[in-house]
């Protein structure tokens, strides 16, 4: 790992002061999962790391007067998946944190170090490969081994969206409360992420200089949701898919649908043909194919990953019955 | 425990043959530019530390001196890091394997939770009570989680063991009686290349049934 200086902030404000500086030399440390390897590839060679665990207040978990959920950027992945009113009232984000990564990653791993981990893409973490996400003139996955990218596939850079957190958290419709030079602002997960089309040089709408400080979770009463994931290996594996899906019911049919799926294109992919399909219809076996057939009709597989069509309708589909409690869910 | 690895106290290990060709050069040469070029700083706490300073680890229960960089990880700081007056720590126990957080081999307890020293940095441990296989217990005085590995013949090459052990211990400290399913969610973090699982999980169900595992 190369040399960089430490420092240690006593306040967002003066985190966001310490980050400030020319293009991407200073970058924010939280649990350091992501970071720290990528820095002894040479990935990222930072010349100073601005440690937000110095930060006061940002490992709570809290629920707001208006039944919000309220996390510190700092929260563990371990904490999340423990906690008793996340569990209860939110429980697709706390089954997801539960599956993420390791006992030891989610002891150190944060909620706004999950949320911000670079794409995890052979390509794109070999130093000496230049791809696009790095400036290159070309995505070399495209082109190369792609069996684990993105089937929805945006141009530019496939590497696939694989925040545990970002899929429920946008089904839950949750947004970040971003802290700048310029104040505090809220961003909806919706509009957190950016593929390489969008923006060349950043893979979320976060300038440099801003970090995450805490993520609103809207209350989810009266939401019936689910949150399934494939992976080949039971543990310290990334999901080949994931999929939250969040139904407002009434009476047995369905008013309205939210169906996000991870780990299949550069950004969590909300899928409106499946939210449509499902709209003023009970779930049944047949509509829960039917939408997810819906939702994969957009796919665009890879040369290595058409598999994955396959696997992401039926990941769907059951999550579909889980969410609305019905059959083989 | 005097932190230094099995076969040991035959006169000679890997480790010396090791330190001796290669990897004391480039340790002492670190520690050596470090106090000559660039003094170390007074304070591993000051707002903004670079280069070489002396942190204060307890790790053990015991305070430990040890000179440190920002890049310096827990783990290396463990294992190769010396003490201001040139001591080395070789707390060896944690061991280096991929360096990625990706196998275990160098979890370590982090205020009791399960960690991978390799990434964490070691600036980060200040205040922080980071017990090491060495900590959990010795030849005379096995940890009970330790004593069932032994029983059940849970190891073959013996490199992952540390880590295995230390994520065991953490595991029943947090959790003394899981069952078979939480005992291989709480261990799946660590790998066995030699494949040792099914015996490392009855050791760890043991140790659970003994009641003695936290």
């Amino acid at each position: 790992m190369n040399a960089f200086e430490l420092a240690r902030p006593k306040s967002a404000a003066e985190a966001v002061q310490l980050l400030t500086g020319e293009g991407r030399q200073h970058m924010a440390l939280a649990g350091g999962q992501d970071i720290l390897a990528l820095m002894k590839d040479e990935v990222l060679q930072p010349v100073r790391l601005v440690n937000l665990k110095s930060l006061p207040g940002l490992n709570r978990i809290e629920v707001d007067r208006q039944g919000r959920l309220n996390l510190g950027a700092l929260v563990t992945l371990a904490q999340l998946e423990a906690a008793e009113p996340v569990r209860k009232a939110w429980s697709a984000l706390a089954e997801a944190a539960a599956e993420a990564g390791t006992p030891q990653i989610r002891n150190l791993g944060t909620v706004g170090g999950n949320l911000c981990q670079k794409p995890r893409c052979w390509y794109y973490r070999a130093a000496p490969l230049h791809c696009a996400r790095k400036g290159g003139d070309a995505c070399l996955a495209t082109t190369g081994d792609n069996r684990y990218h993105s089937i929805f596939a945006f141009g530019g850079c496939v590497a696939p969206s694989y925040s545990a957190l970002a899929t429920p958290l946008t089904a839950y419709q949750a947004a970040v409360e971003v802290q700048g030079p310029g104040g505090t602002r809220q961003v909806k997960l919706a509009d957190l992420y950016r593929s390489l089309e969008q923006d060349p040089t950043a893979d979320t709408v976060l300038k440099p200089n801003e970090i995450i400080t805490r993520v609103v979770v809207p209350p989810a009463r009266g939401l019936r949701v689910a949150h399934r994931e494939v992976r080949q290996m039971a543990s310290h594996d990334w999901p080949l898919a994931m999929a939250t899906v969040a139904l407002d019911t009434n009476g047995g049919t369905v008013r309205q649908a939210r169906v996000v799926l991870g780990a299949v294109a550069p950004i969590p992919w909300i899928s409106a043909p499946a939210a449509a399909a499902l709209k003023g219809k009970p779930v049944t076996g047949e509509t829960a194919r039917q939408a997810a057939e819906a939702a994969l009709k957009e796919a665009t597989p890879l040369s290595e990953n058409g598999y994955k069509v396959r696997l992401t309708a039926n990941l769907l589909r059951r999550t579909i019955l889980a969410a609305a409690g019905v059959g083989e869910g | 425990m005097d932190g230094s690895e099995p076969g040991d106290g035959q006169g000679f290990s890997r480790r010396d043959f090791l330190r001796g060709a290669a990897t004391g050069a480039v340790v002492s040469s670190l520690v050596g530019q470090a106090s000559a070029a660039d003094p170390p700083a007074p304070s591993a706490s000051a707002p903004i530390v670079s280069g070489a300073v002396t942190a204060q680890l307890m790790v053990n229960g015991h305070r430990l001196q040890v000179v440190v960089e920002p890049r310096t990880t827990l783990l290396d700081a463990l294992r190769d890091g010396k003490a201001p007056d040139g001591k080395p720590i070789d707390l060896t126990g944690a061991k280096r394997v991929c360096d990625r957080g990706a196998c275990g081999s160098c979890t370590v307890l982090f205020d009791g939770k399960p960690v991978y020293a390799c990434s964490v940095l070691a600036l980060d441990a200040l205040g922080h009570a980071i017990t090491t296989v060495e900590g959990l217990g010795d030849v005379d005085r096995l940890h009970p989680v330790q004593e069932a590995f032994v029983q059940h013949d849970a190891l073959m090459c013996g490199f992952c063991t540390p880590g295995f052990v230390v994520a065991a211990a953490g595991l029943l400290k947090a959790n003394p009686h899981p069952s078979p399913e939480e005992i291989r969610r709480g261990l799946g973090g660590n790998l066995c290349r030699c494949g040792t699982y099914s015996r490392i999980l009855e050791a760890v169900a043991e140790a659970a049934r003994t009641g003695k595992g936290a």
